[in-house]
C-alpha cells in the first residue's frame, strides 16, 4: 500500500513543485500545468517508481487523484 | 432548417418550447427523437437513408463492441470495423467535398443543382459532428467508461440531435444521458435556455454576419489587390467574425437544448485573452481539442511512453494536421493545421516554456498574431491567395484597381456599423459580461428596490435584441454559420 503522500512526491517530481500536495479529491484541474502533454509523462513516472504497468483502458477511467492511487495500490 | 431563419424563429421554436413544455414525461423519448428526424428532414430530405443506416450500423456495432470488451477478446474486432466505416464515410465526404467528386447518384440519392454547379455533392448536415460523437461512444463502450444504449429512439436523439447538428458540439453520451434518463424541462431552463439563444443569435446576426458582408468580398477576390491598412483590417475583422459567428451558432444550440432539457458540453471560453496558442486550442473548439486529446493523443503518447528519445512533439503536430484534415481535405485546411501543430509543439519545448515568462502583452500580441494569422490561412480559398494576400499585408499588392470588386460589387466603404459590432465584438470578446452580470446582481442583492428595475430593463433589452436580429434576418437574409458545412 502506498499513502497519498508518497504518491505527492511523485507529482514535486513531474511538476518541478517541491511545495506540492496532492489529495484523493483533486482532478488534473487543481494542479497548474496537469494537462495531456504532462498527463503520460506523470503515468510513466509512477509506473517507473513503483514498478507497475497501466493499460490504455484503465487510464480512460482516471477521473481523481483518488482513481489513480486505487489503481496504483490495486497492482502492487 | 438552420435556427437563425425567420420561419423557426418566430414559428417554429414557439412551437417547440410549447409542446415541449407541455408534453408527458413518458413522450419525450419520442419527441425528442422526432424533433431530430424531422430537423434534419426539412433540411437535408435525401440525406435520410444515409443518416439511417449510419446510426441503425453504429446501434448494432455498439452491442457486438460490447460483447467483446465484455469477454476481453485479444483484439475487439466490432470496435475495429465499426471505426474504420465511420471514419471511412467521413473520409469519403469529405474528399468528394474538396474534390468535386464526379459520382453522383451512389446512395440513389438526387441531389439539388443549380447552374453555377450542376450536381455537385452536398456535404450530410453535421456528419462530422455525427461521426466523432458515434466514435466517441464506440471508444467508450470498449473502455467500460458507458453501458451500450440498448432503446434505438434514444440512441437516434443521441446521434442526430437536432441543436448539435449545425455546428456541435460534439457531445459524449455519458454526458448526453443525464438528459434522457431525467430531462430537466421546467420554466427555469426554458427562461435560461431562451436567453442563451437570443444572445448567441445577436453574437451571430448583428455581429459576425455584418462583418461577413466586408470580409466576403475581399476572400472572392482572385488576384487580391486592396490598400494595406485595408488588407489589416480585414485580418482583424476575420477573427472577430469566426469567433462570433461559431460560438454563436454554439451559444444557439446549447440554449435550444437547454430548452429541451438536456446540458451540452460547453466549447468556448474567451479563447482570445489566450497568453499561448497552445492555451488558445484548450479554449476554443473545446469539444473537438477535448476528442482528439482523449481518442488520439493520449493514447498514442501512452503506447511510446517507453520508446527513449521519442519525439513527442510529433505527436502533437499529427493531432493538428488531423484536426485540419477534419475541417476538409483542401491544402490550405492542412496548412492550418500543421502550422497550428508546429506553434503548439514549439510553446512546450524549451525555447518555448520562454515565451511563457515574456512580459504579459508580448504573450498576447503572439498569440493573437498567430491565431489571425491562421484564420487567413483557414478561410482563404487556397494557398496561392495566403500568398497574395501576404504581399497586400506588406504594401507589395501592386496597383489597386479603382473598381476591385468589379462593377456589380463596388468597393465597400465601411460603415459605421461595421466599427460598431468590431468594436463590441472586441469587447465582448473578453469576459466583460459575466463581470457586469456579476456586478449587477451584487447591485440588486444591496438595494432590493432596483431588483424589478433590472428585471424588467434586463429583459426588454433582450427583447430588443430578438427585435433587431429578426429585422437584420428579414431585411438581408440568413447567412449560413462557418461551422455549418463541417
Amino acid at each position: 500500500m502506498i499513502s497519498i503522500e508518497e504518491l505527492s512526491k511523485v507529482f514535486q517530481v513531474v511538476f518541478d513543485d517541491d511545495e506540492l500536495t496532492v489529495t484523493e479529491a483533486y482532478t488534473a484541474n487543481d494542479v497548474a500545468g496537469w494537462d495531456s502533454m504532462t498527463h503520460v509523462l506523470l503515468l510513466s513516472a509512477i509506473e517507473e517508481k513503483f514498478g507497475i504497468e497501466f493499460n490504455q483502458k484503465e487510464i480512460r477511467k482516471f477521473q481523481t487523484v483518488g482513481d489513480l492511487l486505487n489503481s496504483i495500490n490495486s497492482k502492487l | 432548417m438552420n435556427y437563425t431563419r425567420p420561419i423557426f424563429i418566430l414559428f417554429a421554436l414557439p412551437i417547440v418550447v410549447l409542446v415541449n413544455f407541455i408534453l408527458p414525461a413518458r413522450f419525450r423519448k419520442y419527441w425528442i427523437a422526432l424533433l431530430s428526424i424531422g430537423g434534419l428532414f426539412l433540411t437535408q430530405p435525401y440525406y435520410l437513408i444515409f443518416y439511417s443506416l449510419l446510426v441503425g450500423i453504429n446501434y448494432g456495432f455498439a452491442f457486438l463492441n460490447s460483447i467483446a470488451t465484455r469477454k476481453e477478446l485479444k483484439v475487439n474486432w466490432p470496435l475495429i470495423l465499426i471505426v474504420v466505416i465511420d471514419i471511412g464515410l467521413l473520409v469519403f465526404f469529405k474528399w468528394t467535398q474538396s474534390f468535386s467528386f464526379p459520382l453522383q447518384n451512389f446512395f440513389s440519392v438526387r441531389f439539388p443543382t443549380t447552374h453555377e454547379h450542376p450536381l455537385e455533392w452536398i456535404f450530410p448536415l453535421g456528419l462530422s459532428y455525427t461521426i466523432f460523437q458515434l466514435l466517441s461512444y464506440q471508444m467508450d463502450l470498449s473502455s467500460e467508461i458507458i453501458e451500450v444504449e440498448k432503446d434505438p429512439i434514444r440512441f437516434v436523439s443521441y446521434s442526430l440531435f437536432y441543436p448539435k447538428m449545425y455546428s456541435g458540439p460534439i457531445q459524449r453520451y455519458d454526458t448526453f444521458k443525464p438528459g434522457l434518463d431525467n430531462s430537466a424541462v421546467n420554466i427555469e431552463n426554458i427562461n435560461r435556455g431562451l436567453r442563451r439563444f437570443i444572445l448567441g443569435l445577436a453574437k451571430k446576426v448583428l455581429i459576425a454576419d455584418v462583418l461577413v458582408r466586408y470580409i466576403d468580398p475581399v476572400f472572392a477576390m482572385k488576384n487580391i489587390a486592396i490598400p494595406t491598412l485595408h488588407a489589416w483590417f480585414i485580418l482583424i475583422l476575420l477573427a472577430i467574425q469566426i469567433y462570433y459567428d461559431f460560438s454563436g451558432m454554439i451559444d444557439m444550440a446549447l440554449g435550444l437544448a437547454q430548452i429541451l432539457g438536456f446540458t451540452l458540453s460547453e466549447n468556448f471560453d474567451y479563447p482570445y485573452i489566450s497568453k499561448s496558442v497552445t492555451e488558445f486550442w484548450r479554449r476554443w473548439h473545446i469539444t473537438l481539442g477535448a476528442w482528439f486529446r482523449d481518442y488520439v493523443f493520449i493514447p498514442l503518447q501512452f503506447r511510446v511512453r517507453k520508446i527513449k528519445g521519442f519525439p513527442i512533439q510529433s505527436i502533437t503536430v499529427l493531432i493538428f494536421l488531423l484536426t485540419g484534415l477534419w475541417h476538409g481535405f483542401d491544402n490550405h485546411f492542412i496548412a492550418w493545421g500543421l502550422m497550428l501543430g508546429m506553434v503548439i509543439a514549439i510553446e512546450n519545448t524549451k525555447v518555448g516554456k520562454k515565451i511563457s515568462q515574456a512580459w504579459k502583452p508580448l504573450q498576447h500580441i503572439w498569440t493573437l498574431g498567430i491565431i489571425s494569422f491562421s484564420w487567413l490561412v483557414f478561410r482563404a480559398p487556397g494557398l496561392g491567395f495566403v500568398y497574395r494576400y501576404l504581399r497586400n499585408l506588406l504594401g507589395l499588392q501592386g496597383e489597386i484597381p479603382v473598381h476591385p470588386f468589379s462593377e456589380t460589387k463596388p468597393y465597400p466603404i465601411f460603415e459605421n456599423s461595421v466599427f460598431i459590432a468590431a468594436l463590441v465584438g472586441i469587447l465582448f470578446a473578453m469576459p466583460v459580461y459575466p463581470w457586469l452580470k456579476e456586478k449587477i446582481k451584487g447591485f440588486v442583492q444591496e438595494h432590493q428596490k432596483w431588483y424589478w428595475v433590472a428585471l424588467i430593463a434586463d429583459s426588454l433589452l433582450l427583447l430588443l435584441l430578438l427585435i433587431l436580429c429578426v429585422g437584420m434576418i428579414v431585411y438581408n437574409a440568413p447567412l449560413p454559420g462557418v461551422y455549418d458545412k463541417f
